[in-house]
């Protein structure tokens, strides 16, 4: 084999194994994303929240 | 227009009274004259070299001293009295001033004493001292909008080097140039190019700081 | 919000589209001629287009910057960091292989030609960017303050990267792209990596930007 010959086979399996890398990556990411959609993310709190209502208050009259 | 004046008043009158910038920029360029012109003896050294490390002293001692023109409001607190009192663009224009001043006194003192230390002939002052004050000014111009930033940010002193000096390669470069050609005794057209890339790089970082000062200063 | 990465599709041909482009790199052209080093001309094919997508990235930080400052859309602060992770990694890229194609085409690593010159200071910039960052904690003035920057380093970078290499003498062959002094199998090749190059940066970039999404995400559900 000549050298361009190796040299070509060099760059061809970096590029292969940056390729499978950013293959992984990608799928990961994904999984990642659409766990984080489906998760606890949507669920409401335990604490109570601030509610809106008239009291009985002076103004509770109207 | 009158605020902007109003800050660099302050500003220079604080400056006057305590003298702590200038203080540290005379030691430091009276050190560095003293380093560079032992370290270089008695040769004659090309115009071109001269002119280098002139750009590089006033560079460094741009870079020791226009950093603190905002951090003194922030350690004072007196930031939120300016931003109260005064339009952010009168704030920039102040301390814009402020810091041309500042250096280009230094530069009218440390280029001359440079050039006798080194030795050096000046074939042509008039070019030269253009080039000096378009310099300044953009050096200026480039480190304020610097300093505002890093006002605003943690590690002060050692992130405004390292993010100031980026912008002033240009700077540097067309100095450097055109204080050749002046050493050398070009005429003006000579150094046109190196002229024309000064005035607009100031020109365009001022405007620029006109117009982001106020994100930065809001912040 | 955006489809994350490339499709399975455009992944595929990204992964053919760079292997065919480095084959034909090596065996599909011949040496080039005008050169001291005629079979190493072909590091060009990588070392050109890596060094215009550092320019690229930079200017989309600048341009994300622009946009953050004017709705202070968090979304816009995202892509302005990854476009400047992007193009402070191509940036190493075109330094690193400058250099070797430097060493071999010129004799030395390092000549302070002007182009050589502006991808350092392209560099600094991006270590100034990043360290800027890195020095504020609130992500709100964060993204202001380092969108400022970028927007004040563009004329310098635009001066450095442009105008500076066509003003100062330059070892670097001048606009041989655009002036047509390459052999027309060496342009196809050329084009071919650009694309490649540009698909490669576009994936990554994508990626980039779907992770901090994602963190932003969970960031704010952290804090409920």
């Amino acid at each position: 084999m000549s050298p361009l010959h190796e040299v070509m086979v060099v760059v061809l399996v970096i590029w292969a194994g940056l390729f499978a890398y950013l293959w992984r990556l990608d799928t990961r990411i994904r999984e990642g994303a659409r766990q984080q959609r489906e998760a606890p993310g949507d669920q409401p709190d335990d604490a109570p929240e601030a509610v809106l209502e008239p009291g009985p208050g002076r103004l509770g009259e109207e | 227009m009158a605020e902007a004046g109003a800050v660099f008043l302050k500003d220079l009158q604080q400056e006057l009274r305590n003298r702590y910038a200038l203080n540290a920029m005379a030691l430091f360029a009276i050190t560095t004259l003293v380093v560079v012109g032992f370290a270089v003896g008695s040769q004659a050294l090309p115009a071109s070299v001269v002119a280098a490390l002139l750009w590089v002293v006033l560079l460094f001692t741009a870079v020791a001293s226009l950093s603190r023109v905002f951090l003194r409001e922030e350690e004072t607190g007196t930031a939120l009295a300016l931003r109260l009192a005064v339009e952010p663009e009168h704030v920039y224009l102040g301390k814009l001033l402020f810091n041309v001043v500042l250096l280009g006194a230094m530069a009218l003192v440390v280029a001359p004493l440079f050039l006798a230390v080194m030795q050096a002939r000046v074939g042509n002052p008039g070019l030269l001292a253009l080039v000096l004050l378009l310099g300044c000014i953009g050096l200026a111009a480039a480190s304020t909008i610097v300093a505002a930033i890093i006002a605003r940010a943690a590690a002060r002193g050692a992130l405004f080097g390292g993010l100031a000096f980026p912008l002033l390669l240009p700077v540097l470069i067309a100095a450097t140039g055109g204080t050749t050609r002046a050493l050398e005794g070009a005429p003006l057209g000579a150094a046109w190019a190196e002229l024309r890339l000064l005035l607009s790089f100031g020109v365009v970082m001022i405007t620029a700081s006109l117009l982001l000062f106020e994100h930065v200063w809001n912040e | 919000m955006e489809r994350i990465g490339l499709s399975t599709g455009w992944r595929i041909v990204c992964g053919a589209w760079m292997a065919g482009v480095i084959a034909a790199a090596f065996i599909g052209v011949g040496p080039a001629a005008g050169f001291r080093e005629p079979e190493a001309a072909r590091i060009l094919f990588f070392h050109v287009p890596v060094a215009w997508l550092a320019v690229l990235g930079f200017l989309g930080a600048t341009f994300h910057a622009v946009r953050y400052l004017r709705r202070r859309n968090p979304a816009a602060d995202i892509r302005a960091v990854a476009s400047a992770e992007m193009g402070f990694l191509f940036c190493v890229l075109a330094t690193l292989s400058g250099a070797l194609f430097a060493r071999v085409q010129w004799g030395a690593a390092w000549n302070w030609d002007p182009r050589q010159t502006s991808i350092v200071a392209l560099l600094l910039v991006y270590a100034a960017y990043f360290t800027l960052r890195s020095a504020v904690a609130e992500p709100e003035r964060r993204a202001a303050l380092s969108a400022v920057y970028a927007i004040v380093a563009t004329l310098p970078m635009l001066f450095l990267v442009f105008i500076l290499p066509r003003v100062v003498e330059s070892l670097h062959p001048a606009d041989t792209v655009r002036s047509g002094g390459m052999s027309p199998d060496y342009r196809v090749v050329f084009f071919a990596a650009l694309g490649a190059f540009t698909l490669l940066y576009l994936w990554i970039y994508r990626l980039r930007v779907a992770v901090g999404e994602l963190e932003r995400v969970a960031c704010r559900h952290s804090m409920k």
